[in-house]
């Protein structure tokens, strides 16, 4: 039988580590992927994911299951430890982490590619637009992540933002138009 | 329309989130502007890239990692807040320093001729509340004063203000 998220926080909160165990199995990959995507880079994301994770436990009474699932107040956590991280430090990048690594990545995970030079591909045009992405301002990197790669809807970005719908929305417009320059800009040399 | 208009419609355009008379009229737009056209192609391939991206395992120890970490954060709810405190507010020696402290306290401020109106206090136990409300302000507005009057905060803020400039 599924447990339910409450269940799962309900076992937690009363010290049990088997369920915080279950959290962490069930979430962990999709919190490295947001970190991932916000970075560029993997060993700040597999910091990030323990510094998430850490929070989430510290945290965990504040989760209300009514108000929503649990991987989504999960990624609101992450998503805001990663925004603060980035104002408290001022990290300024200009690049992604090398495109080796990412491919020394992708070929731990066969499964996602047809073939090598597919994966290589697809890492390439991910690299170009990760980088561009990474000189697109906060306010509209954060919106277009949350939209275009962790998928979220309009009024879900709006209610995690604390913004209006219709800012929500132009950001996620400027950021796209904003990225799609860049794109044009480095593809013209 | 304009290209302006035209750039603020795309993602819904892009999205189906236009009726179809908005939409006829971006796709005139379109078919006569060429800087428009390029614009949405870029933007369909951001889009598509959102779509293709990969996702990522997270290294197999990465887990086991955050699970070995977490015993070293301890959870505190608001009962172990307030047990801890009456913990140590009932050990001897605290004890004994609270009573020093209010004693000496006590003796300096009738020393200062600061006598508590006992009377009013037991009638209107609120005025203690009060009265502690009025000295935090009046110490707040002061330390506030006492920032912005500080020359190390000018110059720091004037530096800014000339490094904003120059970038």
């Amino acid at each position: 039988m599924q447990t339910t998220d409450a269940e799962l926080v309900k076992g937690c909160l009363a010290g049990d580590h088997a369920a915080w165990e279950t959290i962490v199995r069930q979430f962990h990959q999709r919190i490295y992927n947001l970190a991932y995507r916000f970075t560029g880079r993997f060993d700040e994301a597999e910091d990030l994911t323990q510094d998430i994770f850490l929070k989430v436990y510290r945290t965990l009474t504040s989760y209300r299951p009514e108000s929503g699932a649990l991987v989504t107040w999960m990624v609101r956590v992450g998503r805001n430890h990663i925004i603060d991280q980035y104002r408290k430090f001022k990290i300024e990048r200009s690049q992604t982490g090398s495109i080796e690594v990412e491919y020394e990545k992708a070929e731990e995970n066969p499964a996602r590619y047809a073939s090598p030079a597919q994966a290589l591909e697809q890492l390439e045009l991910s690299e170009r637009v990760h980088r561009a992405l990474l000189r697109v301002s906060e306010d509209l990197r954060e919106a277009v992540v949350l939209r275009d790669l962790e998928e979220f809807t309009y009024e879900e970005i709006a209610e995690m933002l604390k913004l209006p719908m219709g800012t929500v929305k132009s950001r996620i417009n400027r950021g796209r138009a904003e990225l799609a320059r860049l794109l044009k800009r480095e593809s013209r040399g | 329309m304009t290209c302006a208009y035209c750039e603020e419609q795309m993602s819904d355009y892009l999205e189906n989130g236009l009726g179809a008379a908005e939409r006829g009229a971006v796709e005139v737009h379109l078919r006569a502007c060429n800087a428009c056209n390029e614009l949405l192609a870029g933007m369909t391939e951001v889009l598509e890239w959102g779509r293709t991206f990969p996702v990522y395992e997270p290294p197999a120890w990465l887990a086991a990692r955050i699970l070995a970490n977490t015993p070293r954060v301890a959870r505190e709810t608001w009962v172990d807040t307030f047990v801890s405190i009456g913990r140590w507010i009932i050990e001897p020696r605290t004890a004994m320093a609270i009573f020093t402290a209010t004693l000496v306290l006590g003796w300096m401020g009738s020393l200062a001729g600061i006598s508590p109106n006992w009377a009013t206090i037991v009638r209107d136990p609120a005025a203690i509340y009060d009265g502690a409300q009025g000295l935090v302000n009046r110490a707040y507005d002061e330390a506030v004063r006492a920032y912005y009057r500080s020359p190390l905060v000018t110059e720091i803020q004037s530096r800014i203000e000339e490094l904003r400039e120059i970038s």
